[in-house]
């Protein structure tokens, strides 16, 4: 019977303690020196991965944040397998994901602007669900435009279509 | 990095005690050859190897300053 992993009690409750205690080994072992920010919620915690330098930060995210989007698979599957704590664990490392969807909201917002002024459907790059759904999110509420995703994936994109006059 | 996998290794299995990592250093690549127990074995390969593949891409973005290739081979 496990009792412990990575150095940590299986009976500790406290999530932060917990997360930074995990996070904390790996990169510990990987010669990295570490800060986390922490923002609990009810279904979900936000856990911001601070590394020296900017070149680190890359490193660790990888292309296209494949090596982030593994440390966050890794680190949920650990954490739901052992702690008994469903809620989805968002990594991050530098603000990189809260940038994209800046990035990305911001995207949403030019092109309903454009379909407006151009009086044409704007279709968009191809892009990952997790980012067509922030799309769709940020225009769910716009009053000249509604969106709709086309094609197969990896090549699915989101279009972003003018409403009639009656604002259907 | 061997001690690295041997804990993430354990905190996905059943039977941590029959987890034993081995880091076989070749010239251009080590491997990394991960025992665990037969019942454990389809939680470290994980639905269509996700698992598996979380743990390769982790050791190789880790090993990349190094210049030489990872790569993780899962027995039991």
């Amino acid at each position: 019977m496990k009792t412990t992993i990575f150095n940590i009690k299986l009976s500790e409750k406290d999530t932060s303690k917990i997360v930074k205690g995990i996070l904390g080994y790996i990169f510990e072992k990987l010669e990295e020196d570490v800060n986390f920010e922490i923002r609990e919620k009810d279904t979900e915690v936000y856990v911001n991965i601070i590394l020296s330098s900017k070149e680190k930060q890359a490193q660790f995210i990888g292309k296209q944040g494949k090596v982030l989007a593994t440390l966050q698979y890794l680190l949920n599957a650990i954490l739901h397998r052992n702690f008994n704590d469903d809620r989805l664990f968002i990594i991050d490392i530098g603000g990189y994901k809260q940038k994209q969807i800046d990035y990305l909201k911001n995207l949403a917002i030019e092109a309903a602007i454009k379909a407006k002024k151009t009086g044409k459907d704007q279709i968009l790059q191809p892009m990952s669900a997790m980012a067509r759904k922030i799309i769709h999110t940020t225009l769910s509420q716009n009053a000249s435009v509604y969106t709709y995703s086309i094609g197969k994936e990896p090549n699915r994109r989101v279009v972003v279509a003018l409403k009639n006059k009656n604002g259907e | 990095m061997k001690d690295l996998l041997e804990e993430i290794v354990k905190a996905l299995v059943d039977h941590p005690e029959d987890v034993k990592v081995q880091a076989v250093e070749g010239e251009q690549a080590v491997v990394y050859e991960v025992k665990v127990s037969s019942d454990d074995i389809g939680k470290v390969i994980g639905k269509q190897g996700r698992t598996a593949n979380a743990l390769r891409t982790l050791v190789r973005a880790a090993a990349s300053k190094t210049g030489k290739n990872a790569m993780v081979n899962i027995l039991s």
